[in-house]
């Protein structure tokens, strides 16, 4: 008895390993498709192949058909392969998007072509063909003339609603208009905005006088005036000051150095002894930095 | 002489012009313009509507610096010889010729002055260009000389005429021609008007003391002036510039209102007339007790030493009236020192 019992134990171990299931290279396959009707030119259809192979078997992305015009109104527009190995093999999610051109007059049957996948393993291709898939593309037009019904043949689409980009474009401009007011002050602290005639006459000066030392005291003097002639739009002179202060009233705080500035340079040009004073050239320059800070209305 | 003497003669000055001042109201500028060209020796010709004070003025400043004054009235039929000498029976019948009113004094002869000179003929015109210029002049097989005289002129600018319009050579022989206005003050009008003090003239120019500035000195205080103030080579190239401008405005970037610049100017100032205004910006300074030259001086006194000497092309000319004074200013405000 129980001698018969161990060879039927051992006969059925023998025959399920004789099994094919365990063998068998291509353990699942499946062809997901949508719906196959109601198709118009420009859909687009997605078609997934499930595959599950056995451990080692490798896909041959070349076998798949190429991304691309398949034929005269089909197209392969994108292919995606996913692959995730485990203990009992490999699975494979292929998706093919297909895009219709087809444009037929009457509902129509079409399919999407076969093609044969290819797997290797030690040194040997397995085949695995996928089937014609059938479709029926509908056609886009109406099939007859209605203007008897006081219908237009084709009625245009809706149009699309467009995506709200108004906090885009209002992020965009705020962006914008700091980066001008940056840039206009920039501007002004280097003294481009010519057109501002009251705004950049001391700017050059200031450097200019920077690089003078009482050897050209004569040159300092000058520049001097003719910052002040620009500024008064006329040759300033000590006499014309109120004058000059009725226009300028921001600079009647200088009248003391203006006036010692118009003294100096009035005895070194004009007087037949043009001596200097140690430290002139220095209340030269302060006069010339007091100048741009009051042009720049922080004095 | 000292720079003592100097200074006191600055005082002399200034107190002979407060007395001019107080007796002529409302025009200190024409009056400082005045003691300028007295103490700057040159001739002035005075211009300005009737009646606003021009021969008081003169009669004023004559009886300030004291010495003989002698007044002509230009007509129409005036002729040289009438300044000469002139001619009448005597009371024995016979003829009889005596000095006319520039010989009459002789060199005593302080101030000449000659009213409504543009009613006189050309003659008389160049007889006066000697007597300004020279200061002398030929008379009876004779020079006579008259080293103290002032030449005062005045025309009114109301009527034009029965008038002849000096020569460009007669004018350019005054050292300045003043503008004398209607003074704008209402009080000082007021007082012309309704203060007694006023009315009698001969009354009012009998209150100014003579000969606080003796006239028989001015001649060799005018050369100490001059010399005493020696103007620097900064300050000439400004009397140049303007100059200059004056004869090629456009070359400073000066432009009036409906001109074209390049034909306004017929001709600009003379040498004469740079030495002139150089000599009154001289006593300018000195007025104001300075010895160095500025160029406020030679602003103070640019207009009244320039304005009759640049002469505007014939097509402008109906404009004087409006060119000349905006020329004048546009030349002070584009001209920079240094």
């Amino acid at each position: 008895m129980h001698f018969k019992s161990l060879l039927l134990l051992l006969l059925s171990v023998l025959l399920s390993s004789c099994s094919d299931s365990i063998d068998r290279p291509i353990r699942f396959f499946q062809v997901q498709t949508p719906r196959p009707f109601g198709y118009v030119i420009g859909d687009t259809i997605m078609q997934r192949i499930i595959i599950e192979t056995r451990p080692g078997l490798a896909l041959q992305k070349n076998s798949l058909p190429a991304k691309g015009r398949i034929n005269r109104w089909l197209n392969l527009q994108d292919i995606t392969i996913k692959s995730v190995a485990g203990g009992q093999g490999t699975r494979y999610q292929i998706d093919l998007v297909y895009q219709l051109f087809y444009a037929p007059l009457t509902v129509k049957m079409l399919e999407t072509p076969s093609f044969t996948l290819q797997f290797h393993q030690f040194g040997k291709t397995i085949a695995k063909k996928v089937p014609r898939w059938h479709f029926t593309a509908a056609p886009l037009r109406e099939l007859a003339i209605r203007k008897d019904a006081g219908k237009d043949y084709m009625r245009p689409d809706a149009p699309a609603p467009l995506i709200d980009n108004r906090a885009v474009w209002i992020r965009v401009a705020l962006f914008l208009a700091l980066a001008c007011c940056l840039g206009i002050y920039l501007a002004w602290i280097y003294g481009l905005l010519r057109f501002l005639p009251r705004y950049h006459i001391f700017k050059r000066p200031v450097r200019q006088l920077a690089h003078l030392a009482e050897s050209d005291f004569a040159r300092m003097l000058r520049i001097m005036h003719t910052a002040l002639n620009r500024l008064n739009g006329a040759p300033l002179f000590p006499h014309r000051l109120p004058a000059f202060y009725q226009r300028f009233p921001a600079y009647q705080q200088l009248d003391d150095e203006l006036r010692w500035f118009f003294d100096c340079s009035n005895h070194y040009f004009f007087s037949v002894d043009s001596k200097i004073q140690p430290g002139d050239d220095a209340k030269i320059k302060a006069l010339c930095r007091h100048c741009l800070q009051v042009e720049r209305g922080m004095r | 002489m000292l720079n003592t003497q100097l200074s006191d003669w600055r005082e002399a000055a200034l107190q002979f012009e407060q007395q001019i001042n107080n007796t002529i109201l409302g025009q200190e500028r024409a009056v400082r313009q005045a003691v300028i060209a007295i103490f700057a020796r040159g001739h002035v010709l005075l211009e300005g509507s009737v009646g606003v004070g021009k021969t008081t003025l003169l009669r004023a400043l004559a009886q300030g610096l004291g010495g003989d004054y002698q007044r002509i009235e230009g007509t129409i039929d005036l002729m040289p010889a009438d300044l000469i000498y002139y001619t009448y029976l005597d009371k024995h019948g016979r003829p009889q010729v005596d000095p006319g009113p520039l010989l009459k004094q002789g060199n005593r002869l302080a101030t000449f002055f000659f009213n409504e000179i543009n009613r006189a003929r050309p003659q008389v015109h160049s007889l006066l260009l000697r007597v300004m210029a020279e200061r002398s002049i030929s008379a009876f097989n004779q020079e006579y000389h008259f080293p103290h005289m002032q030449v005062f002129a005045d025309r009114n600018r109301i009527e034009k005429e029965e008038t002849f319009e000096l020569p460009a050579a007669a004018r350019d022989r005054f050292m300045m021609e003043i503008h004398i206005d209607m003074p704008a003050d209402e009080s000082i009008l007021q007082d012309l008007v309704f203060n007694p003090r006023f009315h009698d003239v001969d009354q009012l120019i009998a209150e100014i003391a003579p000969g606080n500035v003796a006239y028989y000195q001015l001649n060799e205080l005018a050369v100490h002036i001059q010399q005493s103030i020696v103007p620097s080579h900064a300050l000439q190239q400004y009397a140049l510039n303007l100059w200059q401008a004056g004869s090629k405005p456009m070359e400073y970037g000066i432009q009036l209102s409906d001109v074209d610049m390049t034909e306004l100017i017929q001709a600009g100032a003379s040498p004469r007339g740079m030495s002139f205004l150089i000599r009154a910006a001289k006593v300018n300074a000195w007025l104001h007790n300075r010895d160095i030259l500025l160029p406020e001086d030679l602003q103070a006194v640019f207009v009244v030493t320039m304005a009759h000497r640049i002469f505007l092309n014939p097509i402008y000319s109906y404009r004087q009236e409006q060119l000349m004074p905006a020329l004048m200013h546009a030349i002070l405000n584009a001209v920079a020192a240094p």
